[in-house]
């Protein structure tokens, strides 16, 4: 699973601010709903490729990545072709029927999904955690009014991204400890594997709280005391690349609806 | 058990772009009952070296026997019965404890490797008296010991299940001065009186002088040094490069050499350093 990793660069992508990212990302998703025919999913396919080469990031490596993905494509896929039952019937074996429109509608999901997926892992790709959070903590000011912690929900998010690769670290040395004692994570019966997980977690949560515990000793012993006056190292600007990435979408969404032939 | 290594290479997360080669072309023998120390900086590849020895990686290309057990990029194995063999104590042990008592700990690996839980109760005796913890601890939580007492339950937990091979990883890190002597002491009866294979990895120049008379330099995921550490110390150049100290005996007794225009004496112990300033000074009078 790569949704979440970060790969630095220098793209146009990288470079462009995280709000505008997010922004685009967001209103890209009803943007994939316009597409209901070939000339508009071409129209598509072709756009995502072109932002996943702009990106410049390996293309077989996010393409792995969109793998754990597939069984979800593949899942509705075959639910749209079976319980669809519209337009001329294309193969028919007994009692089971495909149908011209499930066909269509089963591709176009499926599609659909491949689109979104690309794009927002495009988004996470070149973005930074730091990057993101601050750019969520921004988006999120207006719910300030109505009492939304935001910054402490920013905060939350920032500390979970960062410590994920360390608890991944921490997980694995675990495991090959215990596995050094003989634990076997990979073979036999259920029951045992389940079993396995427990010497597994115990260390996991009690070094987890632990850390915990020492990070917040170690922010208030640096003066922390919420985001009330918090000025930032890292101010992000909107920048030329970013309403380029706005006019962007606009482009795309007229495009989408001149191609299909009006709303 | 001898161990064999031969053209072994391995990178992590193969095919990604975080992909990063770790061994380069690593070739070493070593021989039944042999006590090597592993030296070199952080990410110089040795922590992942060890874990070939185990079966805990798998090489990416070449080749790692243990005994007759051989570890090869594409074959199946019995790891479980090499791992039995091969005891490995990771850095900072202490974090792999779960049980309710430290008893029920340290039984953890022998019930793993097949014994009966009366046989594996009596190994993880043996193995905590081993490792010198009092018995009135062993009903309690391995929680409620301190940091040293709990490293050493950590310990008795791979010893319970009598490896013939034993790699530790910087045991003696974050322990104060006496206990890190305790450690190496432990370590070294081991090596002595059980004739267990012991591979130590260690930054401490001191404990490779005192207790080895082997050592490989990792650099870089290559072999850079292999042999004795007294050749190893006598030559600069080498140590610069490897970022390496001298240890402290020997840093002391070549400088007193050099300013008395002696030849530098090749010393392990501080009892041998003691002896030869004695010796010295009865010379010079």
């Amino acid at each position: 699973m790569i949704v979440g990793q970060h790969i630095p660069g220098t793209s146009y992508l990288h470079r462009s601010s995280a709000v505008a990212k997010i922004i685009f990302a967001f209103c890209f998703i009803p943007l994939v709903f316009l597409a209901n025919n070939t000339a508009t999913n071409v129209f598509l396919l072709v756009f995502t490729f072109l932002a996943l080469a702009s990106s410049k990031l390996p293309i077989r490596y996010v393409l792995k990545g969109l793998r754990p993905i597939l069984f979800l494509i593949v899942f509705t896929f075959i639910i749209q072709l079976l319980f669809t039952r519209e337009g001329a019937v294309l193969i028919e074996l007994g009692w089971f029927k495909i149908y011209e429109e499930g066909l269509r509608l089963a591709i176009i999901v499926s599609l659909r999904f491949f689109y979104l997926v690309s794009i927002t892992t495009l988004v996470t790709l070149t973005t930074s955690p730091i990057e993101l959070t601050d750019a969520i903590e921004l988006l999120l000011k207006p719910f300030k009014i109505v009492r939304v912690p935001t910054h402490e929900i920013a905060l939350m998010l920032s500390i979970s991204l960062r410590f994920l690769p360390t608890l991944a670290e921490e997980t694995e040395k675990i495991m090959k400890a215990q596995q050094a004692r003989g634990v076997d994570l990979s073979a036999g019966p259920i029951k045992e594997r389940l079993r396995a997980i427990i010497p597994l977690l115990i260390p996991l949560f009690i070094s987890a709280f632990k850390r915990a515990e020492d990070l917040a000793t170690a922010m208030e012993a640096r003066g922390y005391r919420g985001g009330e006056g918090r000025t930032r190292l890292r101010e992000s600007k909107w920048t030329g690349r970013d309403t380029g990435l706005m006019i962007l979408l606009i482009v795309i969404g007229l495009l989408l609806v001149y191609l299909r032939g009006g709303f | 058990m001898p161990i064999l290594i031969q053209e072994l290479n391995y990178t992590y997360q193969l095919n990604s772009p975080f992909e990063r080669v770790a061994l380069r072309d690593v070739n070493l023998e070593i021989p039944s009952g042999a006590l090597v120390a592993f030296v070199g900086h952080t990410g110089s590849g040795k922590s992942t070296l060890v874990q070939h020895i185990n079966g805990l990686l798998k090489p990416t290309a070449g080749k790692v026997q243990v005994d007759d057990i051989i570890i090869e990029p594409k074959r199946k194995q019995d790891l479980k019965a090499l791992r039995k063999r091969v005891g490995l104590v990771f850095q900072y042990p202490e974090y792999q404890l779960f049980e309710e008592t430290v008893l029920k700990d340290v039984m953890f690996g022998p019930m793993n490797f097949g014994h009966e839980p009366a046989e594996a109760e009596r190994l993880a005796k043996d193995a905590l008296r081993t490792v010198g913890l009092d018995e009135v601890f062993w009903s309690r939580s391995p929680f409620d010991l301190s940091g040293g007492q709990m490293r050493r339950v950590a310990i008795a937990g791979v010893l319970a299940s009598q490896p013939d091979v034993l790699i530790v990883d910087e045991p003696t890190a974050g322990l104060d001065p006496q206990g890190r002597k305790q450690m190496l002491r432990l370590f070294a009866e081991l090596h002595a009186q059980a004739g267990m294979t012991l591979l130590l990895i260690t930054h401490d120049m001191d404990q490779v002088l005192e207790y080895t008379n082997r050592v490989v330099v990792m650099e870089d995921g290559q072999v850079a040094y292999d042999g004795e550490p007294m050749g190893l110390f006598r030559q600069e150049t080498l140590l610069r490069q490897f970022h390496l100290d001298l240890p402290h005996v020997l840093a002391f007794a070549w400088q007193m050499a050099d300013q008395l225009k002696l030849t530098r004496p090749a010393l392990q112990t501080e009892a041998e350093l003691i002896e030869w300033i004695l010796h010295v000074r009865g010379e010079t009078r």
